[in-house]
């Protein structure tokens, strides 16, 4: 697996997107675009081709499991891997997500000065 | 690496204080969506709506560092989830506990406003 560089980052709620993208750019330095919507990931996989994306569980529309679901079929074809972003961290809802396919959960609400090295970390510990 | 995190700091204190400002219109909004849901009999799509609105509150407060705020969303939220799971028109035991929840969610940002 190649360095982690870009981050893809699915998120509806506006306040989360600013934080979230802030803590990643500042303090990662690694380059963050941003969906509201799964719908719009969908459409943004094809170009920007993120190492990792970031995955809000709740959102209006297609949800994160969808979206996980939509992502992996023939077209848009992402295989990139999926970290879920929610506050539904029981360990059966954890176990959910994983049998989904995610390689990881981040709980929410994240520490935004350490949302970067969380990140950094899982990556680190599935492909290092 | 010490300037990125003070650049971030400063940052994150001023969307936190834009934040906190934006809070009685948050509010407001929900309350608006709440008269909805009662004057509608229970939609689904507007306890749905309205559950979301919850979630967000619950969720942007607790990133923010206003946990008190997001622990009176939470409670509110786990009132609402059976009931979008399950839309009914709110009987008046579940307006009571709704709208006291939607009280202390104003008494508290007067707080927040305050301090």
């Amino acid at each position: 697996m190649s360095e982690l560089k870009q981050i893809l980052l699915v998120e509806d709620e506006l306040d989360i997107q600013i934080i979230a993208r802030m803590a990643l750019q500042k303090l990662g330095g690694y380059s963050v675009e941003v969906c509201s919507s799964g719908q719009e990931a969908l459409e943004k996989v094809i170009s920007y081709r993120p190492d990792v994306i970031l995955l809000d569980v709740m959102m209006p529309g297609l949800d994160g499991p969808g979206t996980l679901k939509a992502l992996r079929q023939p077209v848009p074809g992402c295989q990139a891997p999926v970290i879920f972003m929610t506050a539904k961290v029981q360990p059966s809802e954890v176990a959910e997500y994983r049998t989904l396919g995610a390689l990881d959960v981040i709980a929410k609400p994240f520490d935004p000065m350490g949302l970067a090295a969380l990140v950094a970390s899982i990556w680190n510990k599935a492909y290092d | 690496m010490t300037d990125f995190y003070d650049e971030f700091e400063a940052e994150f204190k001023l969307l936190k204080e834009s934040y906190l400002r934006r809070l009685p219109s948050k509010l407001a909004c929900l309350c608006e969506t709440w008269e909805v849901v009662v004057a509608s009999a229970g939609g689904k799509e507007v306890w749905k709506e309205f559950y979301l609105q919850v979630h967000s509150l619950s969720g942007t407060g607790a990133t923010y560092g206003f946990y008190d705020l997001s622990a009176i969303a939470q409670t509110l939220e786990q009132v609402l989830k059976p009931l979008v799971l399950n839309p009914t028109a709110p009987t008046q035991a579940q307006q009571t506990v709704i709208e006291s929840l939607l009280q202390s969610l104003e008494q508290q940002i007067l707080h927040l406003a305050a301090s």
